[in-house]
């Protein structure tokens, strides 16, 4: 049995322990992609606490040949961070606030506050690459545009914008996650 | 669509940079196609590591988390409907001496309205089959209950505890009382799951040590039982 399956099984017998272990392990990376997507401190660990509460709650979800409980938990963050922003988005249409509350998302003194953990070794890795391809993914990973409007900003084609986002992620994939940044 | 197109997509979709349509083209896939849905999670790594700090993930978190999850026991009673019927007694008891108003009205709550679990909550009511349970006694809440067991309660005007007691919510299921979440010293929007939400018979409230308990012994504070 795998070092996940076996977390994952004392999970579901009510192992307290084991939760913890699997925070301690994911809950940084499930936190950081979470603060990625939502560009605010406050939702994102409202989200990070759901999943560790879900997995909690309905472990028999994970199934570990279908991939690591790291992948789990951050496709579940995924997936959170969706229903957090439509939400998010939906209470916004019922409070009839105008268009420039959304724009005001990234630069708010929360997001602000995500820049400064950001590492220094993601900043090195982020400048290791070309720097198209690492300001497409800073304005839409960190500044929270979609790539449309980042070749509009950029004046850029979409394709174009697109194939910087993949070509750049997959260069940094080896600097971020062979250098043991991911903890 | 080739598979280089359909491999950009998936990079933008995993850090958030897809609009809606192309979105859910990006999951069906990801349903359907197992060479994309890996391609998904090597890329959702990689945006993960790209926001991981040093630092490791915040106690703090851990607390809310803990809080949240240590007392999730189900507990079958001995004698179910005996002390059913006596949790219900208290709590009509209660109401009776203190003659308190029977339901939040939905207006009291208008306040709430700013963080996300409240527009989770009102997004459960818009739901078909969500089951809404209003708990009355000392106390007064709204149990708002999804088909799907994820479930929210309410409530304006429970007394902050000290913080060595929590609020303990129970889900009274067929012959069972079910933790069905530790709520902490002063909720106002707390979230729970139950299993098998479909049988719920009712809630009640209890007042507990920090930490939540197995079986409690305490009567009610607030209670609310499933119309038929």
């Amino acid at each position: 049995m795998s070092s996940d399956a076996d977390l994952v099984e004392r999970i579901a017998a009510g192992d307290h322990a084991a939760l913890e272990a699997a925070y301690r392990e994911h809950g940084s990376a499930v936190l950081g992609l979470a603060r990625g997507r939502l560009r605010s401190a406050t939702l994102a660990e409202d989200v990070a606490q759901e999943v560790f509460t879900r997995l909690w709650r309905s472990p028999e979800r994970f199934d570990a040949d279908r991939g690591s409980l790291r992948t789990f938990l951050l496709r579940d963050t995924h997936g959170r961070a969706i229903d957090a922003i439509r939400a998010e988005e939906a209470r916004r249409a019922r409070e009839e606030r105008d268009a420039e509350r959304s724009s005001a998302v990234a630069d708010s003194p929360e997001y602000e506050v995500w820049e400064a953990v950001r590492s220094e070794k993601v900043r090195a890795a982020l400048d290791s690459i070309p720097e198209r391809e690492r300001v497409a993914i800073e304005l839409a990973f960190f500044g929270g545009l979609s790539y449309r409007d980042v070749a509009d900003r950029l004046g850029d084609a979409e394709g174009t914008v697109k194939s910087r986002i993949r070509s750049g992620l997959q260069r940094l994939r080896g600097p971020l996650l062979q250098e043991g940044l991911s903890p | 669509m080739s598979d280089e197109r359909l491999d950009e997509l998936i990079a933008a979709y995993a850090l958030g940079a897809l609009d809606a349509d192309e979105a859910a083209t990006v999951e069906r896939a990801l349903v359907d196609d197992p060479d994309a849905a890996a391609a998904f999670d090597a890329y959702l790594e990689t945006a993960a590591a790209l926001a991981t700090g040093d630092e490791p993930a915040p106690a703090a978190l851990w607390a809310r988390i803990a809080d949240e999850t240590r007392p999730a026991e189900i507990v079958p009673l001995r004698r179910p409907s005996r002390v059913l019927a006596a949790m219900s007694a208290a709590a009509v008891a209660v109401v009776a001496v203190l003659g308190i108003a029977l339901f939040l009205q939905r207006s009291e709550l208008s306040d709430l309205r700013s963080d996300p679990l409240t527009a989770a909550v009102d997004a459960a009511r818009g739901e078909e089959g969500t089951l809404v349970v209003a708990l009355t006694g000392e106390v007064n809440a709204e149990v708002v209950l999804g088909r799907d067991g994820v479930g929210y309660l309410v409530s304006e005007d429970l007394p902050p505890l000290s913080s060595e007691s929590t609020y303990q919510l129970w889900a009274i299921v067929d012959d069972r009382v079910i933790s069905a979440g530790v709520l902490g010293s002063a909720p106002s929007v707390a979230p729970f799951n139950v299993d098998g939400a479909a049988a719920v018979d009712g809630f009640a409230l209890t007042i507990e040590v920090r930490g939540g308990v197995v079986s409690s012994e305490h009567a009610p504070v607030s209670l609310g039982l499933v119309e038929a």
